[in-house]
């Protein structure tokens, strides 16, 4: 009798083990990747309103230094949003992000120092000094797509 | 410029040759007319093919005052002595007297002609999307032998340089650059960022950190005015729309 008791509670306990494991892999590998798609979509606004500034040559000069800073704030959130390993199909994490971590965060400290230079340009309020330092921020973003990033499909280049 | 990068293709990889002005292993025994029947014609000095890796089939449209000027500026670098790497392709790929028949089939020689009929930024753009840039041949899908499927120009390609590939360009909206504006056009090519903050990558990247970053402003313009203007093809790059 106790051992079928201490088997069946075994059973359970595994079964409940499971379960959690999965449950808690499904709900964090969803969020991490959600919250670390969020960071990337920040940068992207953040270039994005830079260069509807700069290409259309608004009078909005003050509100580049702003958008700068926080593609500067946004840049030091890179590395940390992918501390945590996930991936799911048809997402663009490569693997190698986490089997070459070291040589990743040397990729995003990249894209830290080019965003440094970027709101100095901006505080300068040169415009074209501004649009060097977003080539520069887009040069570290290209460099790290390349080895790090799964290209989508619907990716122009 | 002293050659040796390897460039991939569906039918093996060619390596990049050396152009600098070195006597024995670049280009420095040239004279102006063997550069200028190279670019225009794919001919070397010694009478064999190039490989259309080189794309002769663009830049035989280029004027002889800017070929000229191109050799005058490669021959103002310094030469590095380096010897070229065999091309890794497999036969009939590997014989370079096949590509007699292939120009026979796909190479149409001849310098870009000015149409009156379009302004001066639509002649500036074409000529240098055409020409000098080379833009239809990553841009273009290509047929089983290698020759730029010309009624689908710039509509993109699955097969770019380096296993990449290459996007629609053309003005359909759901599928090429329609929904871009002449400025996105200029800025992308100043900066790499696309309308959306997105960056563009790989070969593309090395273009624009290489070659249009430093394009004058009128120059981009131009380029924005002729590619506005092609034929909008509708076809998905990668199996999907560009969004």
């Amino acid at each position: 009798m106790n051992v079928r008791l201490y088997i069946l509670s075994a059973l359970m306990c595994c079964a409940l083990l499971t379960s959690a494991v999965r449950a808690e892999e499904v709900h964090s590998a969803e969020g991490i990747i959600t919250y670390r798609e969020k960071v990337m979509d920040v940068l992207k606004y953040q270039s994005g309103a830079i260069g509807a500034i700069l290409k259309n040559k608004l009078p909005y000069g003050d509100d580049v230094l702003v958008h700068a800073k926080g593609l500067q704030a946004t840049s030091r959130l890179v590395a940390p949003s992918f501390k945590l390993k996930a991936m799911k199909d048809g997402g663009g994490a490569r693997a190698e992000i986490w089997a070459q971590w070291d040589e990743y965060v040397a990729a995003a400290k990249v894209l830290e120092e080019a965003a440094d230079r970027l709101v100095a340009a901006a505080e300068t309020g040169d415009t074209k000094a501004t649009a060097q330092a977003m080539r520069a921020v887009g040069g570290s973003c290209s460099s790290c797509h390349k080895p790090f990033r799964i290209k989508h499909a619907n990716h122009r280049h | 410029m002293a050659g040796g990068r390897p460039i991939k293709t569906p039918f093996g990889s060619i390596y990049a040759t050396n152009i600098t002005p070195d006597i024995e292993t670049g280009i420095g025994a040239w004279s102006d007319a063997d550069f200028v029947r190279a670019m225009r014609e794919g001919i070397a000095p010694d009478g064999s093919h190039y490989y259309p890796v080189f794309p002769y089939t663009a830049f035989t449209r280029m004027r002889e005052r800017d070929l000229l000027d191109l050799k005058a500026y490669l021959f103002s670098l310094p030469p590095i002595r380096k010897k070229n790497e065999p091309n890794a392709l497999s036969p009939p790929f590997s014989w370079r007297s096949t590509l007699a028949l292939w120009k026979v089939l796909h190479f149409s020689e001849g310098e870009f002609e000015y149409r009156e009929d379009r302004s001066e930024a639509w002649n500036r753009g074409a000529y240098l999307v055409e020409a000098l840039a080379h833009c239809a041949e990553c841009h273009t899908p290509r047929t089983a032998t290698g020759g730029l499927l010309v009624d689908r120009a710039y509509a993109g390609s699955e097969e770019g340089p380096e296993g990449e590939s290459a996007p629609n360009i053309t003005p359909d909206k759901p599928t090429g650059v329609g929904a871009w504006s002449a400025s996105d056009m200029i800025w992308y090519l100043q900066s790499g960022f696309e309308p959306d903050g997105d960056t563009a990558q790989g070969v593309m990247w090395e273009v624009i950190e290489q070659g249009y970053q430093h394009l004058s402003e009128r120059d981009l313009d131009a380029i924005a005015v002729y590619l506005q203007t092609l034929k909008p093809i509708e076809q998905f790059v990668g199996g999907r729309s560009a969004d």
